[in-house]
């Protein structure tokens, strides 16, 4: 069983070096960055870390071109989350303990299309097709001092 | 019709001049006799909009409000409406009493399907067979969806032993992804028969029969990594239909990607082995395929018609096989859009935004589509819209009423562009309501920053899908035609 610390720990803790291009571990929405994980699907890419005074958005950029991004806030939550890419991401993994919702929404839906959750406690909405995929989701309860919903990309 | 207020008399000159006409007529798909209503949009400097505009058509009448009446006869027929203004004119297409019959035309219905409680699917049948014999199921309710490639058949309904597709022995599944779901499975190689028509081989390929996706978990057990995609799509129950006829842009579901790629966050098709799946690149000709482009003839992409609106009593459809290939598929003077690669319009414009298409990437992205297998038209979002959101079981759709209506303009990746008036309802009342057809062409829902035309759109309007490479009259595939 691996104990592994998601990546924005291994950022501030562990030089550079180790990391690039490294597997790395996954923080999933709403875990806090000090949060140990085991047995974690591991996201293969190269990283990109963009700090702003509100927030910091670290952006893994997969072999095939897809993007993840992780949005973090200053205390270390992390309220959002943001993908696109030729297929799904492993949605489990990056929803965390929200992925049950989602799915159970998504399961109740009547008929096909772009799924959109939009409750005071989860945000969630994916669109397109095979060949091109977009979504996002945010705790909208969590969002930091001046952050908005157009922050999330 | 008076553009604007003001006198016919102040036209242009020191006053300004006009840049363009356009016109946009709904509905698109009427029979003989009855009306449509059109409307001409000038954009012009200066005081030059302040004009009325000359109508001209290629048959019917038209008044000066535009109201235009087909001519009362039964004979299928395409009609242009121009308008005219300081030089510059515009038009639209209206296809008069659309065919229903041919040997290209495969019938769609559209009811509450196999679950007995959908809206807005449009289905249709299939003969499957086992490759080169007579051994074949006709299978019914498959949801007509422009916005996939490849058939695809709930294993649970599929009664013939097609042969399982292999790859260095190993059997081939795939995890098929879309925005609300996963469909697992394994594919086989089948007939396909379409209408009257057959697809029975792929170019190159190594074996007989054309892939296809048999969507279940009695064959071989979904792996965590399609799972953690979201909820699967494995039962009629889940997926409201028998399977899915995907007669999108594509020749295959996933293309080049597939064939070079192994990036571990986005599989698609796997070797099993042992109850156990890894992913794999496969080869374009052992790919789940779009069965059009197979077909000896007519395979350049679809038409689909679907006419006589809710409340109506029936509601009658035809999925057309070709783009102008024969009489009942021809473009006349619709306009064509070419799409991105990744199947887009190049953006969408609405009171004065444009919203760029960038699906699949990370800045200001847009996703804007025209999807048959959508059941609403996915819009924006409400604050933008200005319309009211449902709370409660239908929170995927919006709750405005009165029916607010609104022109966005859609551009190809070729600059030709087009606008359609489209309206959005109450779903909480739509879908409380129980017709005996349940279409409703004001079905709508949030999508934010993306438009996705879904099968409201086509009511009434005829709309080309044409498959990538595929040759016609106004341009090449990727397209749609409207």
């Amino acid at each position: 069983m691996k104990f592994l610390f998601c990546f924005h720990v291994a950022v501030y803790l562990l030089p550079l070096a180790f990391l690039a291009p490294a597997s790395l571990a996954w923080c999933s929405l709403g875990d806090n960055s000090i949060a140990i994980q085991s047995d974690q699907l591991q996201m293969h890419g190269t990283v990109r870390v963009v700090t702003t005074g509100r927030y910091s958005m670290h952006e893994i950029r997969t072999p095939s071109g897809g993007t993840i991004r992780e949005y973090v806030s200053p205390g270390g939550t992390v309220f959002a989350v943001g993908w696109d890419g030729p297929g799904v991401p492993d949605l489990k993994q990056i929803l965390g303990s929200y992925f049950d919702t989602m799915k159970q929404t998504a399961a109740r839906r009547r008929g096909h299309g772009p799924l959109v959750i939009d409750t005071p406690e989860f945000y969630f909405v994916q669109s397109g097709h095979m060949r091109s995929f977009h979504g996002t989701a945010r705790l909208p309860q969590q969002l930091p001092q001046g952050v908005s919903a157009a922050d999330i990309k | 019709m008076a553009a604007c207020g003001g006198s016919s008399s102040n036209n242009g000159g020191e006053d300004g001049k006009i840049l363009s006409v356009s016109v946009s007529c709904n509905p698109t798909l009427i029979q003989g006799g009855q009306t449509s209503k059109c409307t001409a949009g000038i954009s012009a400097t200066g005081k030059a909009g302040y004009t009325t505009v000359n109508w001209s058509l290629t048959a019917g009448s038209i008044s000066d409000l535009g109201i235009f009446t087909a001519p009362p006869v039964d004979a299928s027929s395409r009609i242009t409406v121009t308008a005219s203004a300081g030089g510059k004119s515009g038009s639209a297409v209206i296809m008069v009493n659309p065919p229903n019959t041919g040997s290209n035309v495969v019938p769609i219905t559209v009811d509450a399907g196999p679950t007995n409680n959908y809206v807005n699917g449009a289905f249709a049948s299939v003969t499957l067979c086992v490759p080169g014999t007579t051994n074949c199921q006709t299978i019914d309710h498959l949801l007509v969806d422009t916005g996939s490639s490849g058939v695809r058949i709930l294993d649970s309904v599929l009664t013939l032993p097609l042969p399982q597709q292999t790859v260095n022995g190993n059997l081939v599944a795939e995890c098929a992804q879309y925005a609300d779901g996963a469909a697992w499975g394994y594919v086989a190689a089948a007939d396909i028969g379409l209408g009257g028509q057959k697809s029975t081989t792929v170019p190159g390929a190594s074996f007989t029969g054309v892939p296809v996706q048999a969507i279940g978990t009695s064959v071989v057990q979904v792996p965590q990594s399609c799972s953690a995609k979201g909820t699967l799509k494995e039962s009629v129950e889940a997926l409201g239909a028998n399977g899915i006829l995907g007669v999108g842009l594509y020749k295959q579901d996933c293309g080049t990607y597939c064939t070079s790629n192994l990036d571990p966050n986005f599989p698609f098709y796997y070797s099993c082995s042992g109850g156990k799946c890894s992913q794999v690149t496969l080869a374009l000709t052992d790919q789940v395929q779009n069965p059009v482009w197979l077909l000896p003839h007519d395979n350049n992409g679809v038409l689909i018609l679907l006419y006589d609106c809710e409340g109506c009593g029936q509601l009658n459809g035809s999925l057309i096989l070709g783009v102008d290939t024969q009489g009942d598929n021809l473009l006349a003077d619709t306009g064509l859009y070419t799409t991105t690669p990744d199947g887009n319009f190049q953006k969408v414009t609405l009171n004065g935004i444009d919203y760029v298409s960038n699906c699949g990437a990370s800045s200001k992205p847009a996703c804007l589509d025209i999807d048959s297998g959508s059941n609403a038209l996915f819009i924006l979002d409400a604050t933008t819209l200005g319309v009211s959101q449902c709370s409660g079981s239908n929170s995927s759709f919006y709750c405005q009423s009165p029916d607010k209506s609104i022109n966005p303009t859609t551009v190809g990746i070729n600059n030709a562009s087009n606008s359609a008036w489209i309206s959005m309802g109450d779903a909480d009342s739509l879908l409380s309501s129980h017709p005996a057809v349940p279409a409703f062409s004001n079905l709508a829902g949030p999508n934010p920053g993306s438009f996705d035309y879904g099968l409201p759109f086509f009511y009434l309007r005829p709309v080309f899908t044409i498959i990538e490479g595929g040759s016609t009259t106004k341009g090449v595939g990727p397209a749609w035609a409207y």
